[in-house]
């Protein structure tokens, strides 16, 4: 079944049953036509060949109609090819019809007017008088053979028909007849005699002619005898005589003049043939047409049919053409495609084919160096990502094209939502990088190969030192195709080199300035007590004065070393688990009595986390930054220090936030960068190492901390700590936070 | 094919009410060892026929006689067919109908053509079967028909007559037992 369905799969798209069923429809009407015109054997085979004919035609317009119908499918689908298709269809259709119709046309007039033309007045005139001719020439003939007759039958009526045997043969050789016979009346043959032996059975007239005769009416006429020619054939009554009782008849034939004979044939078979001629002129024209029309009908649409054959045939690999196009198209290059011809359509299918292979070649080239390159680029990330420094690179036209974790953190903002952007642009959305974008952007502009530059940013809240360096991108042909930067923060490494620098100096005055104090003041004191009592009064009370100077400025001197010492001198941290809402309160009952002015407020919720941190070391700070904004607020009339404790929530950072504010006269603005640095003070008294303490407190703890001016007025101290970790609760997180003053 | 077919049932039926061919007697008879046939036929011509007998158009007329023995199914088995092939010509110098026995080569010459006709009509012993050929319990019957033969008819004719009921002449079987 299945081989089957392949094997006619397979000649429904071959040219072998095409020519098949052209060579059978060929010959089928070449015999149609041999039998039309009357050939022998064809002549019965006529109307079996009009119905394989016709049946040729209905399977045809049966193949036609399914092949049609398919085409307007896949018209109507708008199928691959099916337009091109309908296109050669109509053009073939109509490439065959004309003619066709044309060659119809005129043969179908040349037929009528030829069969027409057989046909004419005089022909006609002709032959009557030629039959009228040979008639009146035969009933000449007639008459005397019927005279001889008549004298043979009164010969005969006096011959009995016991011996009538004899005499008609006499009679017979005498008259020159071919055939001489005696009946009676019913038709009963007395006696014969015939000229050719061979006959046996003579030949009798009919039922008609005997009634005839029986009327005393004498017969004459011609006969057509067997394979003898014509004859005269003549019957006359013998009445009834002495010799015989019943009346007989005498039948004779004539032979006719063999020349006569031929032409009278001549005559009749011309008129015969005319005769059925004229009778048969319709229905031989429209026997004809017919013909003629089913022959132009089955070439017709076999023209069709091939029409459609050969459309779908040459437009085949079109649409395999249109199949691996679409392919491509969607990005298949594996596509097969099947080259089933050898002509050019089919070279074109072949190169199509290697055109995709090399097309699919190149795509995978082009997927592996992509692939490449991707993995190149996630190794850089990853490398970059884990770098400490932090890297930007910008293409040519200074857009933002990659950045690393380091640079958001240390730049304080996502940058990746800058991604694209313009260098204007990212100054725009995040102004505190404006110090930053503009060095890089003078930079790029200058078109520095390579840069290094120390920048300050301070829209932080505080100051932050980078170090930049900074080189461009070599591209194709020495073009440039970008910038890098790459930064570190290095304020803290600033901070720490300052912090040692000064922690050695404190240590070093410590050490060189304690040991001589204790001298000097001993001896101060040896020289008031040994020369006090003994000196005039005058002179004692001088000396008194001075030592007494003397003794307090050594003292003086010491506490001012003792705390020089104390802040080089990092005393070891014994952190514990605090909470600053009951610190900050027990240090507010200190100062709760000292100073009426001067009104200290608490703000800060109830549930700030907890921090992990010396008890001492934070009470220190806070002391110092209390005292710090109460000495400041001396001059204030309504003088008042809020304190504001908060958990703030600062990118990944969690931590606890103290604000100490104050309503004076703030910080003068050339202190504000080096406020924390040990001497850094605008007060007439105190060592200048309070706030430095303060200081090197919070970075023991991991703090940081900065100072600003109150848009208000008043400086503003921030402090943040870490909160520790296990006291962070859910709630706490989804605080929000408020951060400015 | 079928047209064809639906066009003769057509045809047959027309001419059913007054058929023209008709098979009025027949019988066999067992003379020697030779089975013969009498029959009495009557046949009648359309105006069509006519028509074109008188214009020169020679008519064949068959006269089908077969021995079989009836089935209870679809076909009988058929055990001996016989055709005779008669032809009527007008003959138009000797304004005579000519008869002739296509399977004897005879010719009868008639003045009419009904006396023609009257002649192919009076079949009279006309052997059609050896006795020996039967079997002897075997029951066989005889059928007859008589017909005019289209195909014989010249060719632009012959479509048009398979078509018309006016050429459809045939007796249809007339069967007895042998």
């Amino acid at each position: 079944m299945g081989k089957l369905l392949v094997w006619l799969r397979r000649m429904s798209t071959s040219v072998v049953p095409v020519i098949i069923m052209a060579i059978f429809m060929l010959g089928s009407l070449w015999l149609l036509s041999a039998a039309t015109e009357n050939s022998g054997q064809f002549g019965r085979m006529h109307v079996t060949l009009v119905i394989v004919n016709v049946l040729g035609l209905i399977v045809l317009v049966g193949l036609i109609g399914i092949d049609a119908v398919r085409l307007v499918r896949q018209y109507r689908r708008a199928a691959t090819g099916s337009r091109l298709t309908v296109r050669l269809v109509v053009i073939f259709v109509v490439m065959a019809l004309v003619p066709v119709s044309i060659v119809f046309y005129f043969s179908l007039g040349f037929l009528q007017k030829g069969i027409d033309s057989w046909f004419d007045v005089r022909v006609e005139r002709a032959m009557e008088d030629s039959l009228e001719l040979s008639r009146s020439s035969l009933d000449m003939r007639m008459r005397d053979r019927l005279k001889q007759t008549r004298a043979i039958a009164a010969d005969l009526r006096e011959t009995p028909n016991a011996i009538v045997m004899f005499r008609l043969n006499e009679l017979r050789n005498e008259s020159g007849a071919s055939e001489l016979t005696l009946l009676f009346q019913s038709g009963r043959v007395i006696a014969s005699s015939s000229a050719d032996t061979m006959t046996i059975i003579p030949q009798k007239p009919g039922g008609s002619i005997l009634s005839q005769v029986r009327d005393k009416h004498d017969y004459v006429g011609l006969a057509p005898i067997d394979n003898r020619g014509l004859h005269i054939r003549t019957a006359v009554q013998i009445d009834a005589s002495a010799v015989a009782v019943d009346p007989r008849v005498l039948f004779m034939l004539y032979p006719i003049d063999a020349r006569v004979s031929v032409l009278a044939d001549g005559v009749q078979s011309a008129i015969t043939q005319y005769k059925e001629l004229v009778y048969l002129r319709d229905p031989l024209k429209q026997s004809f047409s017919f013909t003629l029309a089913l022959v132009l009908l089955v070439t017709l649409l076999s023209a069709v049919w091939a029409a459609f054959f050969f459309a779908q045939r040459l437009v085949a690999p079109i649409r395999i053409l249109a199949i691996g196009t679409r392919a491509v198209a969607s990005g298949n290059y594996q596509k097969k495609l099947p080259v089933t011809r050898t002509d050019e359509l089919g070279a074109l299918v072949q190169s199509f084919m290697d055109m995709t292979n090399k097309v699919s070649e190149a795509q995978r080239d082009a997927q592996k160096s992509q692939h490449r390159a991707e993995r190149e680029q996630n190794y850089l990330r990853a490398v970059l990502g884990r770098l400490s420094s932090g890297v930007i690179t910008l293409d040519k036209n200074q857009r933002m094209r990659a950045v690393n974790a380091a640079a958001n953190h240390i730049l304080e903002q996502d940058m990746d939502a800058a991604m694209g952007k313009s260098l204007a642009q990212i100054e725009h959305d995040a102004p505190e990088l404006k110090t930053f974008i503009t060095a890089i952007a003078k930079h790029i502009d200058d078109d520095a190969d390579d840069w290094r530059e120390e920048i300050t940013l301070t829209g932080f809240g505080r100051h932050k030192t980078l170090m930049c360096q900074g080189a461009r991108l070599p591209g194709i042909k020495g073009m440039t195709s970008g910038f890098v930067v790459v930064f570190d923060d290095v304020t803290a490494m600033i901070q720490a080199q300052r912090d040692a620098a000064w922690g050695e100096v404190a240590r070093r005055l410590a050490h060189e300035i304690k040991n001589p104090l204790t001298p000097i003041q001993l001896s101060a004191e040896r020289l008031r007590h040994k020369y006090l009592g003994k000196m005039a009064p005058e002179d004692a009370e001088v000396l008194d004065r001075s030592t007494h100077t003397i003794v307090q400025q050594v003292q003086s001197m010491k506490n001012m070393v003792e705390a020089f010492s104390e802040y080089a001198r990092a005393p070891k941290l014994q952190p514990s688990p605090l909470v600053l809402e009951v610190l900050i309160g027990e240090i507010l009952d200190l100062y709760a009595g000292e100073n009426q002015k001067i009104k200290l407020f608490v703000h800060g919720k109830e549930s700030t986390p907890m921090v992990e941190a010396d008890d001492g070391r934070i009470r220190q700070l806070l002391h110092n930054l209390i005292r710090n904004a109460i000495e400041s607020l001396s001059d204030t009339p309504q003088g008042r220090v809020d304190i504001h404790l908060q958990e703030v929530k600062h990118a990944s950072e969690h931590v606890v936030e103290i604000k100490i504010e104050d309503n004076g006269p703030g910080i003068p603005p050339d202190m504000l960068e080096n406020l924390f640095e040990p001497y850094v003070t605008n007060k007439p008294k105190g060592s200048g190492l309070g706030l430095a303490v303060v200081k090197r407190i919070v970075e023991e703890h991991n703090g940081i901390l900065y100072a600003e001016n109150r848009t208000k007025g008043g400086a503003r101290i921030v402090i943040r700590l870490p909160a520790l970790k296990s006291d962070i609760t859910p709630a706490a997180e989804t605080r929000q936070t408020q951060n400015s003053g | 094919m079928a047209a064809l077919l639906v066009f003769s049932s057509f045809a047959l039926e027309a001419t059913a009410a007054t058929p023209l061919f008709t098979v009025h007697d027949a019988k066999t008879e067992l003379v020697g060892n030779i089975y013969r046939l009498n029959a009495n036929l009557e046949l009648k011509l359309t105006p069509q026929a006519l028509t074109a007998l008188d214009n020169g158009v020679t008519l064949t007329i068959i006269l089908d006689i077969e021995v079989y023995t009836p089935s209870r199914y679809l076909w009988d088995s058929v055990l001996a067919s016989l055709e005779q092939r008669y032809e009527i010509q007008y003959h138009t110098l000797a304004d005579q109908y000519l008869l002739r026995n296509i399977n004897s080569g005879s010719q009868f010459v008639y003045s009419t053509l009904d006396a023609a006709l009257d002649a192919l009509g009076k079949i009279e012993q006309l052997p059609i079967l050896d006795a020996h050929l039967l079997q002897p319990k075997e029951h066989y019957k005889v059928r007859a028909r008589s017909r005019l033969d289209l195909g014989s008819l010249p060719v632009p004719m012959q479509l048009r007559a398979y078509i018309s009921s006016e050429w459809w002449l045939n007796s249809g079987w007339y069967s007895w037992d042998l």
